[in-house]
């Protein structure tokens, strides 16, 4: 804080006063009672007390009913000016305005009324509590600081008594603050400094990182944001090559299962089929071998019976020799019986003698001669009924015969049916086989269809990623002319421009400190004033000026001299330098190389660069885009040939085909029947073999029985032959001539009754004639009865043997006639050659029935289904490793991965070492705090020496409590209270205290003629204090002796503002018109 | 006596695997364009190998360009090589692999402004049935990748010897053989491919360091690997393969070193191991991957910076190794702090106490740290004092 102006009036003594107030030491000047002290209480009042307070009741003026009136301005630390004004009075008349501005020309009302003296408070910060509640105070507040700066002349040895302890915590803050820096050891301050300038140049205000550009994390941040988008799409890229390889390898070996599985399962079903076929064809070979059996058993059955009947056919033979011997004898002994009937006869004619008698003996002559002949008849009629029933025999066994030849037809019609109908079958699967593959033709050709349309899809999408990779290009091609053009620079480069900036103007700002140059040329002079580097000023004729300026003012009278007033120490001085020359080094050559006028312009361009070359790389990720999805359709559009050859290839194989019935066909096929192709070929393929066979089977069995009907054809012609001969022996058919045979019998034996009936009438007339010869004619008829009923018997007998022999032969004949027929040479041929191929077919290890085969099949049908399905899979997988990037995607996932560790890696090292900065800055924070918050030690050091250097030596130091609070001095390394000392001396040392609080808070000091009993020596030293002081501070004195501080002010001029007051101050009182 | 030498029929140079365009994005950008230029420079040498061996031909076995579309640099940069008088009449066989594999739009596809800058003797295998007379006793069979990734084998793609050709065959394929891991998906290649077609010689290319597979294997399937290494750890990179085939059918292949750039990695864990490497000899032809891990007492830790200083260079002054990727710890040993910051001003003391303790806690890495910065800044400023 600096005063500026101070205008009074009507306070106390002071009618007006106004003065003027310079940067350093001021010394206002005049005698005693002028109102020096006056002015310096008026200052007080204007800074510190309310001007409602009844306090300022004191302040009434001398002469007149005026209010009391301060205006004063004043300089904060940032540079803005201040004015306070007060009008102290009751009530109404009591008055405070604060206004601020910023050149002290332009004013603003920052506060008014009671709000002023709160606002000036926590401005000043001195530790003095808001006016008015618990803790405010009433009247002139006295806290540590307000005592130190602006001490009253009465109690200038106030301030080695007081205490901050009590003061508000924003006095004791303000102070520890201030003490950290005035304090500091110089290397500590560079270090700290450093340590600031890193952490200032990484966080923000708020501790965070900074992410703005100029950031050091901000490219690294960026780099690796775009590094791990880059490695999430690699990954994904990897992920899915990956993916596409599991796919195929778990394809081949799923394949690889499914080919053992097959091959089991196809081997199950040949087992099967083998066992079947074997099966069947033994089966079917061990009917042939029966039938054939049944052949040679028949023929065997033939011969058997024909030896028989030839066997027969002798006894018979014999039994007719037997039966016509015995006949003969029989007829040898009617003969005998007739003569002895002749001889009974003529004796009983004897007997009767007569005619009657004679008539009875022709007509029983003539009934013995019809009876001859109807014995005679009888025979011929019972060798008839032999003849008929041995045709009739004939006719059964012709019948049978032929009944054998019709069960054979009937079996070889159904055997032929069976061949038509296995011929039919054959036709019928060969007709499906055709099909079928005409259906999988069709099918195939409406995939190809697909496929190439697919593919020529896919090839004109192909050419639009083509076109549009083309646009991208041209835009990148753009865009990459741009950022050439735009002859950016990189980041470092920027980076390196900023940071060099942000160090010069550190270094620039470290210089400051404030100039101030009182320029009183003793004649009319054109100067040129030049202010911390900006443009030069003239100043022309002989005014007094004061310049001020922060770290440099330039002063050229041309042709006279040049003067160069620079601030800050020599190190910082050559560091602005060092960095100046690296600017014009660097910075400035790079903003020329790029035609940029600032860093900002640098910082905009390198900002437009970036954001093109990110453009470029976004465009480059979409083109890289493009090209895999037209790279991913390029196996598409490579198999279109192929697809159309094959298109072409399925059409050809199909011309000339019913297309609709053929699509018809395909529709009407059962969902999934593409997965069953080879199963369903390989069914239709058994199928057509099997009827084949069957067919093969049933020839043979047709031929086997043509053969056995022609063979029993030619036994029923042969016995036709015979039948047809002996029918017409017979003159009729058999039945009819057995029939009128027996009606012969029949009636020859009703007439052989009449005849007998007569004869035996006869007979009783003869017995009645006569009684002698009757006996021996009845014994002789008997006899002869008897005769000729055993002579009719054999004759029967011989006619039945003769009859029993004819059918015999015949039935012999006919057998030999069937025999004749057929070969039992060939018959068991067959039989040998039926059971040699028998013999010859493998027997099966197991019996198996067509429904085992069928599940062995729908195994392999299902077996291969999957095959195919992996089949299919795997080329699927195959097909698509070709879209994937493999080993590429690989590689450069690594890449990318290894280049973000990089990123990361510089990222934690970036971290680490702002995090090590902001570490290091708070730790010598916090160690300066520890030690700057006694506040004793802080300042004791810097008291004591200028205490000891005031004193020669003779106090070697001052210990200051914790709260400034002065406790003792040091003398001779013993402790002595500082009541022991003299006033001037304590008077000293409370200035020096004084002195070193101003210096510590950069603030103005007032000095109300403090150093009244201070011997020449010590003032001498105090003299150069004060204008040391002044340097860095303003130092207002107040005293009635000049002189004591003109020496060196008169040596440099500039050193110190000698204010006489005198001229400057209307007094209200009596005794100003005496001054 | 007749030598093989005076037998040979043919000769060839086999290189593969060239990767135009790396990116090398785990470089510094300045070492990366190093490395990147390195693998157009070597193309020049190769090509001057096939001159100096007076080779019949050269087959390039793949991977030519890091990417199917590369920068223009690269393909201009090759073509302009390729152009060059010095290698014309000798026929050059560029092959694409799957890096760079031939689909429409790259830089393989006939309309690419680079398939036209080519000369005449500069010939790009772009059939699945491409072959070439080698003269009249040989001939040349190739296959292009057109694709990143298969599952087919190309070498076995290749046609058959038919009975009673009795040429020198040479066949030349980009893929994986399968005892490479990844082989199946990455263009897999039989190891007796090269007997079951009939081949005399199959030159392939993928992996990145010189492989004869199965070693001593005749006829011979050969790996050239990378001309320039591409990595850490690939070894045996650096090479081409150049091809004696005698009248007999049989090969001699060579291994012939044209790398400009070794790789190496090396770690550093004490100061006299990283004198020992400052002193090393050849360190300009080296790509170090160097990793130090040093924490060393003050006067040797300006000595150890001073070291990696001068390996790796500055913005002014060439640094001894070629390119250094370093990974370090470097690191004040700080243990007796009390020593260390001895005559500094009270409060850096105090400050170096407290950093040291923190230095057993869990920000210990930071306090080391922090303690580093103190160490410096204290010796800069009191120097600046001195000044």
């Amino acid at each position: 804080m600096r005063f500026v102006r101070l205008v009074v009036d009507h306070f106390q003594a002071i009618e007006h006063c106004e003065v003027e107030l310079a940067a350093g030491l001021n010394v206002l000047y005049g005698p005693n009672d002028l109102g020096k002290s006056t002015l310096a209480r008026a200052l007080r009042a204007a800074l510190l007390l309310p001007s409602t307070s009844t306090e300022a009741r004191d302040y009434t003026p001398w002469l007149g009913d005026h209010v009391p009136r301060v205006s004063l301005t004043f300089l904060d630390s940032t540079g803005r000016y201040h004015r306070v004004t007060k009008e102290f009075g009751d009530g109404a008349r009591a008055q405070a305005t604060l206004e601020v501005s910023k050149d002290g020309k332009e004013w603003d009302q920052d506060a008014a009324g009671r709000e002023v003296d709160d606002r000036l408070r926590k401005l000043l910060a001195w530790g003095i509590p808001a006016p008015g509640g618990k803790s405010g105070t009433r009247g002139l507040p006295r806290a540590f600081i307000s005592e130190a700066l602006l001490g009253d002349q009465a109690e200038v040895q106030q301030i080695l008594e007081q205490s901050i302890e009590k003061d508000a915590d924003d006095g004791k803050l303000r102070l520890s603050r201030a003490l950290q820096g005035f304090a500091q050891d110089p290397q500590v301050k560079a270090v700290l400094a450093r340590a600031q300038a890193e952490v200032a140049r990484v966080f923000t205000d708020k501790g965070l990182r900074k992410r703005d550009k100029a950031s050091p994390f901000r490219d690294v941040t960026e780099r690796i944001g775009l590094l791990r988008t880059d490695l999430e799409n690699r990954a994904e890229e990897l992920r899915a090559s990956e993916g596409a390889e599991r796919a195929v390898q778990e394809a081949r070996e799923r394949l690889g299962e499914l080919e053992d599985e097959r091959h089991e399962a196809a081997s199950a079903v040949q087992k099967a089929g083998d066992r079947v076929a074997k099966t069947v064809a033994r089966r079917r070979c061990q009917e042939v071998v029966d039938l054939a059996r049944r052949a040679v058993n028949a023929i065997d059955a033939l011969d058997g019976k024909i030896a028989e009947r030839t066997g027969a056919f002798a006894a018979q033979e014999r039994e007719v020799g037997q039966r016509e011997e015995a006949l003969a004898r029989a007829r040898r002994r009617v003969g005998e019986a007739q003569a002895a009937l002749e001889k009974a006869r003529e004796v009983a004619q004897q007997l009767a003698g007569g005619a009657a008698e004679a008539e009875r003996k022709l007509r029983r002559a003539e009934l013995e001669g019809r009876l001859a002949a109807l014995s005679q008849r009888r025979a011929e009629a019972e060798d008839r009924r032999e003849k008929a029933r041995a045709a009739l025999e004939l006719a059964r066994s012709a019948a049978a015969q032929e009944e054998q030849a019709v069960g054979i037809r009937g079996k070889a019609a159904k055997e032929r049916e069976r061949i038509e109908q296995l011929r039919r079958e054959l036709e019928k699967v060969g007709e499906d086989r055709r099909s079928f593959a005409d259906v999988q033709a069709y099918a195939r050709g409406e995939r190809a269809r697909k496929s190439v349309e697919d593919a020529q899809a896919a090839a004109a999408e192909a050419v639009r990623l083509e076109r549009a990779a083309v646009e991208l290009k041209a835009e990148i091609g753009g865009l990459e002319a741009d950022l050439g053009a735009m002859n950016a620079p990189s980041a470092e480069v920027v980076q390196r421009v900023q940071q060099l900036e942000q160090e010069l103007k550190l270094a620039e700002a470290a210089l400051g400190g404030g100039l101030s140059v009182t320029v009183r040329p003793s004649k009319a002079l054109t100067i040129e004033a030049g202010l911390d580097g900006r443009g030069a000023r003239t100043l022309k004729g002989d005014e007094a000026r004061e310049l001020e300026a922060e770290r440099s003012i330039e002063l050229v009278v041309k042709g006279v001299m040049e003067l160069r007033v620079v601030a800050g120490d020599a190190a910082k001085r050559r560091r602005a330098q060092e960095l100046r020359e690296a600017w014009g080094r660097e910075g400035a050559k790079v903003l020329a190389a790029v035609g940029a006028a600032d860093v900002a312009a640098l910082q905009e361009r390198w900002r437009r660069a970036d954001e093109a070359a990110r453009a470029i790389q976004a465009k480059g990720a979409e083109l890289e885009r493009l090209e895999a999805r037209r790279s991913g359709l390029g196996p598409r559009v490579d198999d279109l040939p192929r697809l159309e050859e094959e298109l072409a290839g399925l059409t050809q194989q199909l011309q000339g085909r019913d297309l609709e019935a053929i699509r018809g066909a395909l529709q009407r096929m059962p969902a999934g029947w593409e997965g069953r192709i080879a199963p369903t070929t390989a069914e239709l393929e058994a199928r057509q073999t099997r009827a084949a066979a069957s067919l093969a089977t049933s020839e043979a069995a047709a031929a086997q029985l043509a053969a056995q009907l022609a063979g029993v054809e030619a036994t029923v012609k042969g016995l036709r032959g015979q039948l047809e001969a002996q029918a017409s022996a017979l003159g009729m058919s058999p039945e009819q001539a057995m029939e009128a045979a027996r009606g012969d019998l029949q009636a020859i034996e009703g007439e052989v009754q009449a005849v007998k009936e007569a004869i035996a009438g006869l007979d009783r007339d003869l017995a009645k004639a006569a009684d002698a010869g009757r006996k021996a004619l009845e014994s002789a008829q008997a006899q002869l009865a008897e005769g000729n009923e055993a002579a009719e018997a054999q004759e029967r007998q011989v006619q039945g043997a003769r009859s029993a022999r004819d059918s015999i032969g015949g039935e012999l004949k006919s057998l030999k006639e069937q025999a004749a027929q057929v070969s039992r040479a060939e018959a068991v041929a067959g039989l040998e050659r039926a059971q040699a191929q028998l013999r010859e077919l493998p027997v099966p290890d197991q019996e198996a029935t067509e429904q085992d085969l069928e599940a062995a099949k729908a195994v392999l049908q299902r077996v291969e289904a999957e095959v195919q399905q992996a089949s299919r899979d795997q080329a699927q997988a195959q097909g698509a490793i070709q879209g994937v990037g493999g080993a590429v995607a690989r590689e450069r996932f690594e890449e990318v991965q290894q280049a973000l560790e990089r990123e990361q890696e510089k990222q934690r090292q970036l971290e680490l070492d702002a995090d090590a900065w902001k570490l290091l800055r708070d730790t010598l924070r916090d160690v300066e705090t520890t030690t700057s918050q006694h506040l004793g030690r802080a300042l004791g050091a810097a008291v004591g020496q200028r205490f000891s250097e005031l004193t020669g030596g003779r106090y070697a130091g001052v210990d200051l409590d914790a709260n400034l609070q002065v406790g003792a001095v040091i003398v001779a390394g013993a402790a002595r209270a500082t009541d022991l000392l003299s006033e001037g001396t304590r008077d000293q040392l409370a200035t020096v205290l004084r002195l070193a609080i101003a210096q510590s808070l950069g603030s103005a000091v007032v000095l109300d003629d403090h150093l009244v009993q201070t011997d020449r020596t010590r003032f001498a030293w105090f003299r150069e204090a004060l204008h040391h002081a002044a340097q860095s501070i303003q130092v207002v004195v107040l005293t009635c002796r000049p002189d004591d501080y003109l020496p060196d002010a008169k040596a440099n001029p500039k050193s110190a503002s000698m204010i006489d007051l005198e001229p400057m101050m209307r007094r209200g009182s009596a005794r100003a018109s005496g001054v | 006596m007749r030598t093989e030498e005076d037998d040979v029929a043919l000769k060839l140079v086999h290189t593969a695997d060239w990767h135009l365009g790396l990116r090398f994005r785990q470089f510094e950008p300045e070492d990366a364009v190093k490395l990147r230029r390195a693998r157009l420079e070597v193309v020049d040498r190769i090509l001057g190998e096939a001159v100096r061996y007076q080779a019949d031909a050269v087959l390039c076995a793949g991977d030519l360009f890091d990417d199917r579309q590369p920068e223009d640099d690269w393909w201009e940069g090759l073509a302009k090589i390729l152009s060059n008088p010095r290698y014309a009449g000798r026929p050059v066989f560029l092959l694409p692999g799957n890096h760079d594999p031939y689909v429409a739009g790259s830089v393989w596809d006939p309309a690419h402004p680079f398939r036209k800058q080519l000369p005449a003797h500069v010939h790009v295998v772009d059939r699945d049935d491409f072959s070439f007379p080698l003269g009249e006793g040989a001939v040349l069979h190739a296959i292009p990748c057109r694709s990143l990734s298969s599952s087919k084998d190309q070498a076995l793609a290749l046609p058959e010897r038919t009975p009673g050709d009795e040429r020198i065959r040479i066949g030349m394929v980009h893929g994986s053989t399968f005892d490479m891991p990844d082989a199946q998906t990455n263009f897999p290649i039989a190891q007796d491919a090269v007997r079951r077609r009939g081949f005399d010689y199959l030159a392939i290319g993928d992996t990145h360091g010189f492989r004869i597979v199965p070693p001593d294997a005749r006829p011979p399937t050969v790996y050239p690997g990378a001309p320039e290494p591409t990595k850490f750890g690939e070894d045996d990179a650096g090479h081409v393969a150049v091809v004696f085939m005698t009248r007999r059918r049989l090969a001699r292949v060579e291994k012939v070193p044209v790398a400009r750039w070794r790789w190496e990695a090396v770690r550093v864990t004490t100061l006299d191991q990283l004198r020992a490497l400052h002193a090393r000899d050849g360190l300009q032809s080296r790509v170090l991957k160097l990793e130090v891990d040093l924490v060393l007492p003050p006067r040797e830790l300006q000595e150890a910076e001073r070291l990696l200083r001068e390996l790796k260079g500055t913005e002014a002054v060439q640094g001894r190794a070629g390119i250094v990727q370093l990974r370090q710890r470097l690191e004040l040993d700080a243990t007796d702090a009390e020593a260390l910051f001895a005559d500094l001003p009270e409060t850096l003391q105090a400050t170096a106490r407290r950093l040291q303790e923190a230095t057993g806690g869990t920000g210990a890495e930071v306090a080391r740290r922090a303690l580093q910065h103190l160490y410096e800044l204290a010796r800069a400023t009191r120097s600046e004092r001195r000044d």
